[in-house]
């Protein structure tokens, strides 16, 4: 390389330098499916890029069922952790100074109304 | 900031900072009990009662097979089935010893093996994580994928140990946000998703890898895509058909009524690999039952599939598994 820094593990192999990049975790937060809101990250001037992740909180315990429906009698098949699906609408706005704020709103929810994690990863 | 270390590289995206805490490696996730294969509880389940005709009472079918049987006062019968292909497994993992919520990279070493996790939990208070992954293979080869999928979890490490050489960082409230004795999260490739569509046996993405990206996904050994919870792909077969039909005005067998077999799948997550050929592969993985029924229905048949999706357009990180075999 010409410039900056080289990372080696304990066997002296290069695995990273600045032509590759890495990942910082900003934050996790846990919020209600249905929940609104933000928060600003005043010590993030310098990303340049954030990533939103996000995954629904399994709860305690686990099972499915069998359940009935319509007048067809049908048995179909009930997993909750399955069936659910809820995800936020996640974005993210900078100020003149380049500190981001996150916001979250409800965005697809089915089945039962778990939480999600919403991971701020930065680069 | 105004003190501290922030090191830059592809793009301007940071490489290490004083600032946030790095995610390095921590552990693979194993797979531990708690098998769950939907197709397998299907065999002898039985379906209808519907008052329009008559059930023959219980039925037991082969395996992965949902029935459906009607027969009107004796004048004809007819069954339709849908089979559930053994391609699906709802599987649970756990990984250890991180000090943050994990952040999940999945490389499938098989281009026909997938796997996407629909949900973490923490155990209790413990360093433990537990989440349920849903991995998808060719027909039949359940016990053979399971060496296919690897799941590199990373975290932000709570503690740094000092082994006398090298660089370690902190932030300002004295935590650890770099140590050179740990393996770092190194990007090598972004996937850029921006449509997604199709049908159930072909489901198609609009997307495209880095122009110049720091290690191209197609030359790593191990390409590993950051695991998202990002959408919901629901396909719905109808069948219908015709079964004769008591007429109670002449006494005759000479009506007809057609019935039909809904079958609503929804598939569980969506997952990546990467084609020979360099570009992505979508995986529509997972199946699960979200409505059979047996009734009375219109004429003919349809099968669709339909999306609930995330956001797009969405930016998938890639990183090299085998860096942390």
């Amino acid at each position: 390389m010409s410039y900056g820094i080289e990372l080696y593990d304990s066997s002296g192999v290069l695995y990273a330098d600045v032509s590759t990049f890495g990942i910082t975790l900003v934050d996790t937060i846990i919020v209600s499916s249905s929940s609104t809101g933000s928060r600003e990250f005043s010590n993030l001037k310098w990303h340049n890029k954030l990533w939103l992740v996000q995954s629904q909180e399994i709860p305690e315990g686990y099972s499915d069922t069998r359940r009935t429906s319509g007048a067809a009698q049908a048995w179909t098949y009930y997993s909750a952790q399955l069936y659910s699906f809820n995800s936020k609408n996640l974005s993210y706005t900078v100020d003149s100074l380049n500190v981001p704020t996150v916001h979250w709103s409800p965005d697809i929810q089915i089945g039962n109304a778990y939480n999600v994690i919403i991971t701020v990863l930065a680069s | 900031m105004g003190y501290g270390l922030i090191t830059t590289g592809y793009n301007n995206f940071v490489l290490i900072s004083s600032e946030e805490k790095s995610l390095t490696f921590g552990n693979k996730a194993y797979r531990k009990a708690g098998d769950y294969y939907i197709q397998d509880l299907a065999g002898g389940y039985k379906v209808f009662n519907n008052t329009d005709y008559n059930s023959s009472g219980s039925h037991t079918t082969g395996v992965y097979q949902l029935y459906c049987r009607g027969e009107v006062n004796g004048c004809a019968a007819h069954s339709a089935n849908v089979t559930l292909p053994d391609e699906t497994g709802f599987w649970t993992y756990q990984v250890d010893n991180l000090d943050s919520y994990p952040t999940i990279f999945i490389n499938t070493t098989n281009i026909n093996t997938a796997a996407t996790v629909i949900g973490v939990k923490r155990i209790g208070t413990t360093k433990s994580y537990e989440f349920k992954v849903l991995v998808s293979f060719s027909s039949g080869r359940r016990s053979s994928a399971e060496a296919e999928v690897n799941i590199y979890c990373f975290h932000a490490k709570a503690t740094s140990s000092s082994s006398g050489f090298g660089l370690n960082m902190y932030n300002s409230a004295g935590e650890p946000t770099f140590n050179v004795n740990d393996k770092l999260l190194v990007i090598g490739d972004i996937l850029t998703v921006t449509a997604i569509g199709g049908t159930k046996e072909a489901p198609t993405e609009t997307s495209s890898f880095l122009a110049s990206p720091p290690t191209a996904a197609t030359s790593m050994s191990k390409p590993a895509f950051l695991s998202m919870d990002w959408a919901r792909p629901s396909h719905e077969a109808l069948n219908s058909y015709s079964v004769g039909q008591w007429d109670s005005y002449d006494g005759e067998c000479d009506g007809s009524n057609s019935y039909r077999t809904k079958f609503v799948q929804k598939f569980i997550g969506s997952s990546f690999n990467v084609k020979s050929d360099g570009t992505a592969r979508l995986h529509v993985s997972g199946t699960h039952i979200d409505s059979f029924q047996c009734g009375i229905g219109g004429g003919g048949s349809a099968s669709n599939m339909t999306w609930n999706i995330g956001q797009l357009p969405m930016y998938v990180p890639i990183t090299d598994g085998a860096k942390y075999d």
